[in-house]
């Protein structure tokens, strides 16, 4: 764990700014600390209808940032953006704009996208463990990568289980199939898998929303502590949800990022109307 | 963590996620492309079956003039192709009805060199017409009992033990050896299967007079024939029948049941008036599936009809409709066995051979093309 | 309460109980619908009739088997014929052990001329090709000489002073010179025949013949023309030249081999006393035969003879048959008495057996220790095996031969394990009928093993390609063009492998670079392997559908949880879509078995017929051999044999147990799924 902390410390050198300033010296500032930049993004399913349109953003290191808006507003599209999971719909794409990740244009021809979903994460809305043992679940991405030291493997699954807080409930059956546990378990075995090959961010697109209240609870615990060591980038449908684990949210209507800021400025004092409306429950 | 030296952090100016595992890459599309070649490996082994069987084929079958179509190949019965040379040196080769003509007509040429090529002249009208036969009454017998157990199957089958057994039934008889059906035919059809005569024979299973007529129902078997052959068939390919019907009962909506159902029809009703109509493509699916799997079956007619050399055509020699029924056919696939395997081989067999072949080929995988052609259009309908 | 009661409570007024009521006509409480519902439930259950018909209608004949097959064992072991079945076996273990030292020593004699000898049979082949091309021509031309020889003679008969026989004369010589001109015509095509023929590659390709250098070529060629062309009276000098230093080269190579020629000859001579020895008793054996099936079937024939009589108008017939009947004698025979030359026999088998053990024993240690070509180090290799088994035969069959007993009991475990256990499948004998399945069995699995390993990988491979690697249009393509492989007749493949591809087969075999292959060159074209790879072929349809259907129903979400781990697609397809989907293969393959080892017309056209089990000691080259298979088998026996013989019971035996196999992988592939629809 240890290695995390000296890695964040290294790392991060400036101190954590919230405001989603437009100001040029304060963007360039911000720039730095920024793992995603988004810069005027517009993507398409089919030829010629935008389900994103002119979207730029910055997503900080080290934060939670939590994406909003009724359905069909894109949320969960631009999350797959970030590690090109939409490059396995055929046609679609970005069509304006870039992406950049840790300062590189991830839509370059240079990427190497199965390197990019490496340091690219992804927590699926329904969790969905492999057939396998739970310890091979958790090795499986460090296996892909032709790590078959079992000193290794060991090591990393006892850590990413451990950082999952999943370790003392599997430790004992860790040759069980991943499927016998129950659902908040498997989601979290789900995050564990992701960690386990070290992603500097991880996204989540809605990991609870097929969960219980108290597996809610714990993911969601889960994912404040985690935020100390990855930069998380989570949709979700829950208002609470956002507001408790978020440091900043982003409030997206109809293929348009509405607004961004802290997530207490979203909730108590919105600039728009529009956010002000979504957030009251007046729709969506 | 111990793989760190892997992902070192990256440094400012440097693509990240610049492509590492070359070898990775090239192993995966090295896969990738063997896994096609085995493909297409397999797609080029069947149109090299394909081509070699057409290419020697064709020429039977067609002619350079008109009619374009060898149509003695098409109107005759297999017999025997003799062939000879008469002391003059010419050579001749013709069907053993005509050379039986020829030598009354000749009687002063010397004929010397004859050979006889079994089966090789002739036509294949005989077989045509035996399997289009067997295949009819086939299909009648098994969409007759397919639809029925298929109408059970989806419409009135609860869950429950009966069902699972005959779900169970259905799929292990659609793995028993087509062999094994010809032996159960010829034990069941051809050997103790009922009929009505005034003479049982000895080796009746037991009689059972028919009061008021002098006739029994003697089980002695219907004997190798059509009727055997056809029933032996239909058992085997009942499974089929049933699946496609089954899959035809699903993809009508149950929509059009519960509408019914909501005016008060009762369930038969609702079957014969609002499920039934709209099944019969399924049942022309069905069917065409059957015969594909049917018509080209060898070893179930073997020993309950096939018949390899026979003069006369069904219609000739059948006096009455169950005399029709109950006479040996001869039927293609047996017929190529027999071209293929149990005549000497020369130059003079090839054209019936090939063109024999060839011809089958071509009824049969036209309705199989047509049977996929029909399952993929369903399928798709299914997924509305 | 009854529905009339309720009618009654109502009176006048409609209540809910009667408008709800069942109306229409019932038989035995049944309503209508019920009726309907029950004449569907009567149909569907018809697939588990069927299934019982099929059990009762195979078991019917097949157990019928054992009684009447333990009847046969019975008799085989009364009349002592399984006692000298004994001797048969210790002769057949000599003659193999034997016959490979043989071959060893022609190897070792031809080693040196080995040249020689390949060119020579380059030479015959060729010969053997121009022949085949040249027969018809050749034979025409005969008969037209001997026309034309008749005609001079007839010219000649004729006396040339009559107006008439003048004109005769002119006519039959007008005759005689178009008979003259087809001659010349035929001798040119003759020579435009064998000229071609000589060019055609296939002709100078064979088992046992070298690659032919260019000059070997011309030089073989010019021989075959020499030979090959009318009126040559020796053959090519070159030719002879060859036999010549063959020869010469064999005689200096035997001149080396003396002793070893004397080895072999030796254990030729060894085994004389104890196959005179064998045919003595195989004589009495089989007049005891005779007179047990005389007993054993005379009451069926007294009441053939009685039921003739019955049948007959005429009184005298009647008495005649009658009398005849009467004269069948159905008298035991005294199986002591029959067996007693077969006793008395046995100590002179031990002692012959005990000097003949001693003899092979110093003559096989005579055997050259090395030996210089690889064939005769093989051979001498398998002869070794033989020879153990040769005397473990011997001490098998003398021990077995002492304790024997013509009364012993046969027990119902042992007749039925020389069924399943026979390694005779033995019909239509003068001797006896074996029905051992081994043989059958044994080719059936072979062949499916085969069509398995071949097909396995290639309906895998596609399955993953077409499910996961292929785009929509080749898709669209290549599960219809696989899916019609299934629909061609098997008769046709069949046709297929005996026209085409078993010529094609052995060609390929004998490109000398693909010697290394097990059993390459192949002699025969009608073999295991050519079946097996035909059913591969068949069964690529079912193994890649339900592949194909497997991989299908793996959830979507697995591949993309693996994708967005950073996996690449060929990871995520070996590592997660195929593992998940690893019970539907297997069940697949299963499948794909159960529909190989029930195929009937393949292996019927193609294995070659050969009832015997495949010889095992040439490692994987046996698949290069013919063998019959258990549907085969049936095929092909059962319309030739009686309705109710013993034959007739015994292939509905075999066909018992395929059905049983049948069954046994269904239920096998139907387990595995369970497993796979829990995950």
């Amino acid at each position: 764990m240890n290695t995390y902390m000296s890695d964040q410390k290294e790392q991060v050198t400036l101190p954590p700014r919230g405001d989603g300033t437009s100001d040029r010296e304060a963007h360039q500032v911000a720039a730095h600390r920024a793992v995603i930049e988004i810069d005027d993004v517009n993507f398409e399913y089919v030829s010629g209808v935008d389900v994103l349109r002119n979207i730029s953003m910055n997503i900080n290191k080290g934060e939670v940032t939590a994406f909003i808006g009724p359905s069909g507003c894109g949320k969960s599209t631009l999350l797959r953006c970030l590690n090109r999971m939409n490059d396995l719909i055929p046609k679609a794409g970005l069509t304006n704009g870039e992406i950049r990740i840790l300062g590189t244009d991830i839509y370059d021809p240079l990427v190497d996208v199965i390197e990019l979903r490496k340091h690219v994460g992804m927590v699926f809305q329904k969790y969905n463990p492999f057939p396998k043992s739970i310890y091979e679940n958790v090795a499986y991405g460090l296996r892909i990568q032709g790590v078959n030291r079992k000193s290794v493997l060991d090591e990393a699954v006892e850590n990413s289980l451990k950082l999952a807080g999943l370790w003392d409930e599997v430790k004992d059956r860790l040759d069980a199939s991943g499927l016998g546990l129950s659902g908040g378990q498997q989601q979290r075995l789900c995050i564990a898998r992701t960690i386990a090959v070290e992603p500097k961010i991880i996204l989540m697109d809605e990991p609870c929303s097929a969960l219980d209240p108290i597996s809610t609870a714990i993911i969601e615990d889960l994912i404040t502590q985690l935020k100390d060591e990855f930069t998380i980038v989570i949709v979700t449908h829950n208002m609470q949800q956002a507001t408790r684990v978020s440091d900043r949210t982003a409030y997206f209507y109809l293929g348009e990022l509405i607004e961004m800021d802290e997530t207490i400025k979203i909730f108590s004092n919105p600039s728009q109307k529009k956010t002000e409306e979504y957030i009251s429950g007046r729709f969506g | 963590m111990p793989n760190e030296a892997k992902n070192p952090p990256p440094e400012q100016g440097e693509n990240p996620f610049a492509a590492k595992a070359h070898s990775l890459k090239r192993r995966d599309k090295t896969v990738s492309i063997l896994l096609g070649v085995a493909t297409y490996f397999i797609l080029v082994c069947t149109a090299y079956i394909f081509l070699d069987i057409a290419l020697k084929g064709i020429p039977v079958v067609f002619q350079t003039e008109a009619p374009f179509v060898n149509v003695e190949f098409f109107t005759k019965s297999p017999e025997t192709l003799m062939t000879f040379e008469t002391e003059e040196g010419d050579f001749f080769k013709m069907n053993f009805s005509d050379y039986s003509q020829f030598k009354r007509d000749n009687p002063e040429v010397n004929i010397v060199d004859e050979h006889s090529h079994a089966y090789s002249g002739g036509g294949i009208f005989g077989p045509l017409v035996g399997t289009a036969l067997l295949t009819a009454i086939c299909i009648v017998v098994a969409l007759a009992v397919g639809l029925t157990t298929a109408i059970f199957l989806n419409e009135y089958a609860t869950k429950g033990r009966f069902m699972d057994t005959v779900r169970l039934a259905i799929m292990n008889l659609a793995g028993v050896p087509s062999i094994v059906f010809g032996l159960f035919g010829l034990g069941l059809f051809c050997m103790v299967a009922p009929v009505i005569t005034d003479t049982p024979m000895d080796r009746a299973l037991f009689t059972v007079p028919i009061i008021f007529t002098d006739n029994y129902l003697s089980f002695e078997g219907w004997g190798t024939c059509m009727l055997a052959g056809g029933f032996t068939l239909a058992v085997m390919i009942l499974p089929v029948v049933i699946t496609a019907c089954e899959e035809s009962l699903k993809a009508i909506p149950m929509g059009f049941r519960e509408a019914s159902l909501a005016l008060g029809a009762t369930k038969w009703q609702t079957i014969k008036k609002s499920v039934l109509p709209y099944a019969f493509p399924g049942m022309l699916t069905a069917s065409i599936l059957g015969i594909t799997r049917v018509a080209g079956e060898t070893a179930p007619i073997m020993f309950t009809a096939a018949l390899a050399h026979k003069d006369e055509l069904p219609w000739e020699s059948a006096g009455s409709i169950g005399g029709f029924f109950s006479q040996s056919v001869q039927a293609m696939p047996y017929h190529i066995y027999t071209v293929a395997a149990r005549i000497p081989q020369s130059e003079y067999t090839k054209p019936m051979q090939y063109g024999s072949v060839f011809v089958f080929m071509v009824v049969v995988m036209s309705f199989a093309a047509l049977s996929i052609f029909l399952r993929i259009r369903y399928r798709k309908k299914l997924k509305w | 309460m009854s529905q009339t009661e309720a009618d009654q409570q109502a009176g006048g007024e409609k209540t809910g109980k009667e408008i709800f009521k069942r109306k229409g006509f019932q038989l035995f409480g049944l309503g209508r619908q019920d009726v309907i519902r029950y004449f569907f439930g009567g149909n569907a259950s018809l697939a588990i009739v069927i299934l019982i018909l099929i059990c009762i209608f195979l078991a019917r004949e097949a157990i019928m088997f054992f009684p009447d097959h333990h009847a046969g064992l019975k008799s085989y072991r009364k009349g002592g014929q399984e006692l000298v079945g004994y001797v048969i076996e210790e002769v057949d273990a000599h003659t193999k052990f034997y016959s490979n030292a043989n071959i060893a020593y022609f190897a070792e004699v031809n080693r040196t001329s080995e040249k020689e000898d390949g060119l020579l049979r380059a030479y015959r082949s060729g010969l053997a090709g121009v022949e085949q091309v040249t027969n018809k021509t050749w034979d025409r031309l005969d008969r037209k000489i001997d026309a034309a020889e008749d005609l001079v003679d007839d010219i000649e008969d004729l006396v040339a002073d009559d107006e008439g026989e003048l004109n005769e004369k002119t006519k039959l010589e007008r005759k005689l010179v178009g008979l003259e001109k087809w001659v010349e015509s035929l001798r040119s095509d003759l020579k435009g025949q064998v000229l071609s023929a000589v060019e055609l590659d296939p002709i100078w390709v064979g088992v046992g013949i070298p690659r032919l250098s260019v000059q070997e070529r011309s030089m073989l060629r010019e021989a075959v023309l020499f030979e090959a062309y009318p009126d040559a009276e020796d053959e090519h000098e070159s030719i002879q030249e060859l036999k010549r230093v063959s020869r010469e080269k064999k005689a200096t190579a035997a001149e080396g081999l003396v002793e070893f020629k004397a080895t072999v000859k030796a254990m030729q001579d060894a085994v004389r006393p104890l196959k005179s020895l064998q045919s003595e008793m195989i004589a009495i054996a089989s007049e005891n035969r005779r007179e047990i099936d005389k007993f054993s079937t005379a009451p069926a024939r007294r009441a053939a003879l009685m039921a003739g009589a019955e049948k007959t108008g005429d009184p005298e017939e009647k008495a005649r048959l009658l009398v005849r009947a009467d004269e069948v004698e159905i008298v035991e025979p005294d199986y002591v008495k029959l067996n007693e030359p077969l006793y008395a026999l046995v100590p002179k088998h031990q002692e012959l057996v005990a000097t003949l053990e001693v003899e092979m024993g110093r003559l096989f240690q005579e055997l050259p220790d090395s030996v210089e070509t690889e064939s005769a180090k093989v051979s001498l290799g398998r002869a070794e095996v033989f020879y153990r088994r040769f005397q473990d035969k011997l001490n098998l069959a003398r021990a077995e031969m002492l304790v024997w007993h013509h009364d012993d009991s046969l027990s119902i475990v042992g007749s039925t394990s020389a069924f399943v256990l026979g390694r005779n499948w033995i019909t239509n004998s003068s001797w006896h009928d074996f029905y051992g399945l081994l043989p059958l069995f044994t080719g059936s699995f072979l062949i499916s093993i085969i069509a398995l390993v071949v097909a396995v990988p290639f309906s895998i491979a596609a399955a993953i390609y077409v499910n996961q690697l292929a785009g929509p249009r080749q898709q669209q393509f290549i599960k219809p063009a696989i899916e019609f492989i299934g629909a061609i007749p098997s008769v046709v493949l069949g046709f297929f492998g005996i026209l085409v591809f078993g010529e094609a087969l052995r060609a390929v075999s004998q490109i000398s670079w693909l010697e290394w292959v097990p059993g390459f060159p192949m002699a025969e074209r009608l073999t295991i392997l050519n079946a097996g790879l035909l059913l591969a072929f068949m069964a690529v349809p079912t193994i890649f559908t339900l592949t194909e259907d497997a991989l299908d129903n793996v959830p979507k979400a697995f591949t993309e949880n693996s994708i967005a781990m950073g996996a690449t697609q060929l990871q995520t397809v070996f590592r997660v879509i195929v593992p998940t989907a690893v019970s539907g293969v297997i069940a697949a393959i299963l499948l794909g078995f159960g529909r190989i080892i029930g195929e009937t017309m393949v292996v019927l056209l193609v294995a070659g017929n050969k009832i015997k089990i495949p010889d095992f000691t040439e490692g994987l080259g046996v698949v290069a051999q013919p063998a019959h298979t258990m549907t085969g088998i049936i095929a092909q026996e059962l319309g030739e044999v009686d309705n109710g013989s013993l034959h007739w019971r015994a292939l509905f035996m075999v066909g018992m147990v395929l059905f049983i196999i049948s069954l046994l992988v269904n239920f096998a592939a139907q387990r595995t799924l369970k497993r796979f629809q829990k995950v």
